[in-house]
């Protein structure tokens, strides 16, 4: 099958030489991708929204490309949006229809477009970005499971084929679960890499914007191009990040690197199709030169307890006035049982776990002394079905909540950048996920790793 | 505040104004959450100040 028969099955990185040198126009890229979401989408509920102006973006991509104006890498390629984005030309509700934001482009998104990316719609969330299942949206590889959440629609839709990629935000994994249950790939950034202007807050301290891709070498071009100052985002560091898509680039090299894995927490836990799909990458990448070493990080035992205390009391603080005003009728339930629960986190508790993650920073800061990146499985297990509250592993009932965060959480605490790339498949042909951290804006060195563990495994998961 | 009002009311001490059956939904469920919080609550952290603090600098 040619490219031109099916241009959805290609990376952003292959799009790029066919659309920059006319082989491929946008318009027909923007309605392979269409044709696709008007096939499959009934059963995914991926999308919430379609851009009514995405074909005139796409012919205006195509005219300049044609009289010699091409912007770089993402012009003419067609980009889906987190529903907790602002967006000038389609409405945002942070997944509760009711609402009405104000219609206006958050700078990542007003970053895109100045690059010439074309925004083919909105995807699902779950509602405000609380929760790990994002319904109605369904996995694309086994529609009776969950896509993971809170983006889980860019997820579904990325891995589907049904975009190039899409934006997403992670709080305590919400770009790193759905890219590990759907088979794509997820960088949530170093905290202030990419400014969050514009984005519906979930947890101030927490919240990161991201992308979620087919590779590691697009999720290094799209972090590039949204990268860089934020007025509206007092987080934001300000800094550009030239050459992330060099270091993600065929030819990837981690001869030398360091490899931290804490077995502890990072490896405890797991389903055994996880275990044996992250020691096996692991063995990839010391085959492809790179080093392990191994460290101790007792602290994490009690961290879930500190990224709960922040994350329900600031999404609390948030909501405090729909919720004094009794205007709760427009929350999901497990959304306003989340909202409310968070009235029982005290200030004290707060601030316990503010000091622990300073402590747990400390900590990190000193492994990173003696390694470049910490790799290990994104989640323990692969996607769970549907309407399921708690899974079983080795015979331990886990919430999902719990067994989504377990392994995700500590890089939101420190707000260090972590990637997750598939590792293979489960015996049900479910996506694996495997998460390489690293120092901050160590952006760098943790797509090096990704994109050469991604080679080393044969390439990027194919989409479908 | 009301002097007849019970000080020891859950929906003062909470502040969430929710009937009693409510509230009780809403403990049961923070009851997982309660049991990780107390483990954070248990861990030693000497003197270790808030990872957040004030920063007039960056005042705007």
């Amino acid at each position: 099958m040619s490219a031109a028969d099916a241009p959805w099955r290609l990376s952003i990185a292959e799009l790029v030489p066919l659309i920059r040198d006319g082989a491929l126009s946008p318009v027909d890229l923007l309605d392979a991708y269409l044709e696709r979401i008007g096939a499959l989408d009934g059963a995914l509920h991926s999308f919430v929204h379609l851009n009514a102006h995405a074909r005139a973006a796409a012919e205006a991509a195509q005219a300049e490309i044609a009289a010699g104006r091409w912007r770089g890498p993402l012009h003419g390629v067609p980009i889906g949006v987190k529903d907790n984005h602002l967006t000038a030309d389609m409405p945002t509700t942070a997944g509760a229809p009711g609402e009405a934001f104000p219609l206006r482009d958050a700078t990542a998104v007003a970053r895109l477009r100045a690059a010439g990316a074309v925004l083919i719609g909105k995807t699902r969330m779950h509602q405000f970005a609380w929760g790990m299942e994002t319904p109605p949206t369904a996995n694309p590889r086994d529609l009776s499971r969950v896509p993971g959440g809170s983006s889980g629609g860019s997820g579904a839709a990325v891995a589907a084929g049904l975009c190039a990629a899409a934006l997403g935000s992670d709080t305590g994994g919400s770009i790193r679960i759905p890219a590990s249950l759907c088979g794509c790939v997820g960088l949530k950034p170093t905290f202030g890499l990419i400014g969050r202007g514009g984005i519906v807050p979930h947890s101030w301290s927490l919240d990161h914007a991201g992308p979620l891709a087919a590779s590691v070498a697009d999720a290094a071009l799209l972090t590039e191009a949204m990268a860089g100052p934020d007025p509206d985002d007092p987080g934001c560091a300000g800094l550009a990040a030239p050459g992330l898509a060099a270091a993600a680039a065929p030819g990837a090299s981690v001869a030398g690197l360091r490899v931290g894995v804490c077995h502890r927490h990072f490896f405890e836990g797991l389903t055994p199709a996880v275990e044996r799909a992250a020691d096996a990458a692991l063995a990839a990448l010391v085959a492809a030169g790179a080093r392990i070493v191994e460290f101790d990080a007792p602290e994490l035992s009690v961290g879930l307890g500190a990224i709960f205390a922040i994350e329900l009391a600031s999404s609390t603080a948030w909501h405090d006035r729909r919720l004094r005003e009794g205007r709760v009728a427009g929350f999901e339930p497990d959304v306003r049982l989340l909202v409310e629960m968070g009235r029982l986190v005290s200030g004290a508790d707060y601030l316990q776990a503010e000091r622990y993650r300073r402590r747990l920073g400390e900590v990190f800061a000193a492994r990173f002394a003696d390694v470049d990146v910490v790799a290990g499985p994104t989640l323990p297990l692969t996607a769970w079905r549907m309407g399921e509250r708690s899974v079983d592993i080795g015979g331990r009932s886990e919430s999902v909540l719990a067994v989504s965060w377990r392994l995700t959480y500590p890089w939101n605490l420190l707000g260090l950048p972590a990637l997750s790339l598939p590792c293979g498949v489960d015996g049900d042909g479910l996506p694996i996920g495997f998460q390489i951290a690293g120092p901050a804006f160590g952006e760098a060195a943790v797509l090096r790793a990704g994109a050469a563990l991604e080679a080393a495994l044969g390439g990027p998961m194919a989409r479908g | 505040m009301d002097d007849a009002a019970d000080p020891l009311d859950p929906a003062l001490l909470t502040g969430l104004d929710l009937p009693p059956e409510r509230l009780r939904e809403v403990a049961a469920a923070f009851s997982e959450i309660r049991a990780e919080i107390d483990r954070l609550r248990a861990f030693d952290l000497g003197e270790t100040a808030p990872a957040v603090v004030f920063a007039p600098e960056r005042q705007r």
